[in-house]
């Protein structure tokens, strides 16, 4: 009894100790079988595999996946000395995992070389053109439109040089990398802020100056209009008047037609009562007709005429 | 005796083993199946289902039909050496700078993509969004981007992150790129110095508003005055028409009788206006030449 129960126990000890040479390849994962240090085989597909047990063969397992990496903020330089705040990320994954193997065994120490790499790309890049070529000065100019063309033209520059190092050395390919942001540095900020409220309170002055020019201009148009329409109002008041007075000269020359010598009389009349008033005094010759009857009474008249 | 019992424990044992391999996948959810690591099924819809159980397979199952939420900027883990604390400030074209928070909807279109392509897909999909945005609001000035860019730039930045995403075989679906909210840095009296803009531009069509109120009462007040002048006009044509014509009558009246006798007539209307004349009037008579000595008689008062 005791012997079997020995046999058992033996048995189950060798059979767990075998279960070591089996070894699960995950789905987006690549396993390499090490034999003391040296890579046997390489499985990038994923299912169960067989190896020699342990310690005689072991399994190191890296991501086959796209992995994100950061490349912190860091301060460049422009072609005209400004300095720029620059965050960016890629993506990479690892294409030759034995190399990878060989020369980096972790992700920390690919990310350390890339991190280096990229940078050192970024500010060699950023360092060839001018801050406006990234960040425009004044949006209005038509050029200013390729900022985003500049950045994606830089990106893919380092994108390239990178690739072409990290996969020669490390058995890495990049399969994407992005400016994330860009920052102004800490000390420029209040220049920054400042320039924005100055900005500001030129738009605001030019807001209120064009206010005011365009007010006047409706007020001098709106008082050019109101003299306008008075001017024609009175031209036509005149144009009445003048047709009024045609009118009245047209009835008075039909009516004092064949009579002009009676209308001259009556007229005449009108003009003494018009000109001679209390204030007029009048020296009237002593033969004059209007006292013709004051210096030769009607009855001597009578009695001469008779 | 024992043996029976430890049969029985060990069939127990392998029917709950068994048993555990089922799992539900509820409605919004879809699930991946993994048996040796290598996946089995690429699309498991909702309902229960039956996998091997651990250690031999596994499953996923994730939330896939409804929507799910990132904020721009406070996925993926913060950087190391921040520079300022303003995380919501973004550069714009003529390097000015705005705050903006901006949330990402999205959706997981194939989790098998998901699972397999990206390490961390949201991150990923964070630092896309940062990539676009930066992008978009560079080329834009900042009172663009506060007034119309604020509706176009959602939509930008989602087609540029579909675009990218697209090629990237992430699995993943942006349903809505949402600005949450948008405006001048409220450091340094900056924002106040925005809100001064916008004063101003209300004070200006306040001004212009006035001045357009101002010229109608002017064009009104003209046109009562041209009325006015139009009517005097009138009413002056016909006051000397009507004289005229009442002239023209009387002298009718007048003419007639003058025609059956001239002399009489002229006589009479002679003496009668020059005593309506004369009224009043000092009346000097200065005799004949022949006896100029005489002394001037006055006549009337």
């Amino acid at each position: 009894m005791n012997k079997k129960r020995t046999i058992i126990l033996i048995s189950v000890l060798i059979a767990s100790y075998l279960s070591t040479s089996f070894f699960v390849v995950n789905e987006a994962e690549y396993s390499i079988v090490t034999r003391f240090g040296r890579t046997i085989a390489v499985h990038d597909e994923p299912g169960l595999n067989l190896k020699l047990p342990i310690p005689f063969e072991r399994v190191v397992r890296f991501d086959k996946r796209n992995m994100y990496q950061i490349i912190p903020e860091e301060e460049f330089l422009t072609s005209d000395k400004k300095n720029i705040i620059v965050s960016s990320f890629l993506t990479w994954y690892i294409v030759d995992p034995e190399k990878f193997l060989t020369s980096l065994r972790t992700r920390a120490a690919a990310e350390a070389r890339i991190e280096n790499l990229v940078k050192s790309l970024f500010g060699a890049s950023l360092g060839q053109k001018p801050f406006t070529d990234y960040i425009p000065a004044d949006i209005n100019q038509i050029n200013d439109i390729q900022a985003a063309e500049n950045i994606s033209a830089m990106e893919q520059k380092i994108f390239t040089e990178a690739s072409n190092l990290v996969s020669r050395d490390y058995g890495i390919n990049l399969s994407s990398i992005g400016v994330s942001k860009f920052n102004f540095p800490a000390q420029n900020l209040i220049s920054v802020y400042a320039r924005m409220r100055a900005e500001r309170e030129r738009i605001a002055k030019s807001y209120r100056s064009e206010g005011d020019a365009e007010a006047k201009k409706i007020i001098a148009n709106a008082s050019r209009q109101s003299a306008e329409i008075i001017a024609s109002a009175e031209a036509e008041a005149e144009i009445a008047r003048g047709n009024g007075e045609a009118e009245a000269a047209r009835i008075y020359a039909e009516a004092f037609k064949g009579k002009e010598e009676f209308y001259e009389f009556l007229r005449t009349l009108d003009v003494y009562g018009s000109i001679i008033d209390m204030d007029t005094t009048i020296i009237l010759p002593e033969d004059s007709p209007l006292l013709e009857l004051l210096t030769n009474p009607p009855l001597k008249n009578r009695s001469a005429d008779k | 005796m024992i043996k029976k019992i430890l049969y029985s424990l060990g069939a127990l044992f392998i029917t709950l083993y068994v048993a555990s391999g089922f799992y539900a996948v509820e409605p919004e959810e879809t699930a991946v199946t993994y048996i040796f690591g290598k996946m089995i099924d690429r699309n498991i819809e909702a309902g229960i289902h039956w996998n091997v159980p651990y250690p031999f397979g596994r499953q996923t199952v994730k939330n896939t039909k409804s929507n799910l939420f990132l904020s721009l900027g406070t996925t993926a883990p913060s950087l190391r050496n921040f520079t300022f604390s303003g995380r919501n400030l973004w550069m714009t074209g003529g390097a000015s700078l705005v705050e903006i928070q901006i949330d990402i909807q999205y959706t997981i279109a194939q989790l098998d993509l998901y699972e397999t392509s990206h390490d961390k897909p949201e991150f990923f999909l964070d630092f896309l969004a940062q990539k676009m945005l930066t992008r978009s609001l560079i080329e834009q000035s900042v009172d663009d981007i506060l007034t119309t860019g604020r509706q176009l730039l959602g939509s930008q930045i989602q087609l540029a992150m579909q675009a990218e995403l697209d090629i990237s075989n992430i699995g993943i679906q942006i349903q809505d790129v949402i600005v949450k909210s948008l405006s001048p840095p409220n450091n340094d009296g900056v924002a106040n110095a925005f809100q001064t803009v916008q004063n101003a531009n209300s004070d200006r069509y306040k001004r212009l508003e006035e001045a357009e109120t101002r010229k109608d009462q002017m064009l009104f007040n003209a046109e009562a005055e041209a009325n006015r002048i139009r009517n005097e006009g009138l009413a002056d044509q016909f006051t000397r028409i009507e004289k005229a014509r009442g002239d023209t009558v009387r002298f009718a009246s007048l003419a007639e009788e003058w025609q059956k006798s001239p002399e009489t007539m002229e006589r009479r209307i002679y003496l009668e206006e020059m005593s309506e004349i004369l009224n009043g009037v000092k009346v000097y008579v200065v005799p004949d030449k022949s006896n100029q000595n005489d002394t001037v008689q006055v006549i009337g008062n």
